[in-house]
């Protein structure tokens, strides 16, 4: 109970905010990942920039589960009529939040790269058709790997296993939370 | 309403010669409440309720003010940052009860006091908010500027923390 639960749900806006808020608690894991100065030698930290790149990439990749979770579950009319603009609307949300701070024309600029940097990354996500590696299989070209190999390189920690697993296991655990089935059923 | 009675000054509040706390909206609610009214354009009201509604409006502007300062400080992670970001939730939220009296505003007074960390304060102003939403007999207007918050929500919350 708290000030939060006195909203009436809206179960889209809902959903799109848990997208967010794990987005930036997955970020700063990773940022406290990079400041274990037990581990960390040649580079502490994340500088903002890296923060931030890391924060929308988490984003896109939710943004993609749940297009690919609607494309497996809903047909074309209702993908159209119930999906459209949700991206749109969780990316200009989340530059709002984060970059409150900034003038309004840089603010826009920021949405319409993101959009462009999504497109981007929505492309490379559906190259790969497993999303974890088969028993005995290599995790080269499965999806969850590919995305931590973005983190681990947004995070200047390039080809870093530790990571890559590191990112895998973060995305699996908000998976839980985000519980995409359970919206897409909802939206449908 | 003066949130923090003379031991901390909120964006736009000031004393008058008699010492009464007296408020400016600041230029960020300002245009918040611009904004809102920008979408009541070419809309025309009975002359008898005009007032009510030019209240109301802005005091639900001033309160989706606050919730974004609010929902801003939970995802900033400098200290001193956040701190300000609830003390123009505090402040805007003072002023839209004042400009128009509906209990849910005393019960956000509250939440946002005790967010930034005024657990005793809060503790009043839950109480506050339970006395006069139990006498509260809300008009059409009214309901339509609380139609988006959970209303028994808040009662069940405030009750755990007026204790």
């Amino acid at each position: 109970m708290g000030w939060f639960d006195t909203f009436k749900k809206d179960f889209r806006e809902d959903y799109l905010n848990k997208i967010f808020r794990n987005s930036i608690e997955d970020a700063n894991a990773i940022r406290r990942l990079a400041e274990d100065k037990s581990f960390e030698q040649d580079k502490q930290g994340l500088s903002d920039t890296e923060w931030l790149s890391i924060v929308f990439e988490f984003i896109y990749f939710y943004l993609y589960l749940t297009d690919r979770f609607a494309f497996e579950h809903m047909n074309e009319e209702e993908r159209a009529v119930k999906m459209t603009g949700v991206e749109k609307i969780c990316i200009s949300s989340a530059v709002n939040a984060i970059c409150h701070e900034w003038p309004e024309d840089l603010k826009e600029k920021t949405k319409k790269k993101c959009m462009e940097n999504y497109y981007v990354s929505m492309q490379e996500h559906s190259k790969y058709k497993k999303w974890f590696a088969e028993k005995g299989k290599g995790t080269k070209n499965t999806l969850f790997w590919e995305f931590g190999k973005v983190i681990a390189k947004l995070a200047g920690r390039e080809m870093s296993t530790r990571y890559i697993m590191f990112s895998v296991i973060t995305v699996t655990n908000s998976l839980k939370d985000l519980d995409i089935k359970s919206f897409i059923e909802e939206v449908k | 309403m003066a949130p923090f009675r003379g031991k901390r000054d909120l964006p736009g509040f000031r004393k008058d010669k008699e010492g009464n706390f007296v408020f400016d909206l600041t230029e960020e609610e300002q245009q918040e409440v611009e904004d809102t009214f920008k979408g009541f354009e070419g809309y025309k009201f009975n002359p008898a309720v005009a007032d009510d509604i030019k209240k109301g409006t802005t005091a639900f502007a001033l309160s989706n003010y606050a919730t974004a300062q609010v929902g801003m400080s939970e995802i900033e992670s400098q200290k001193e940052k956040r701190e300000k970001l609830l003390e123009k939730a505090i402040a805007a939220i003072a002023k839209a009860y004042s400009i128009y009296q509906l209990p849910i505003y005393i019960y956000d007074l509250a939440c946002f006091t005790e967010m930034a960390g005024r657990i005793d304060v809060a503790r009043n102003l839950f109480r506050e908010f339970l006395k006069k939403q139990l006498k509260f007999k809300p008009g059409q207007i009214d309901e339509l500027l609380f139609k988006q918050r959970d209303i028994d929500e808040a009662i069940k919350d405030a009750k755990t923390k007026a204790i």
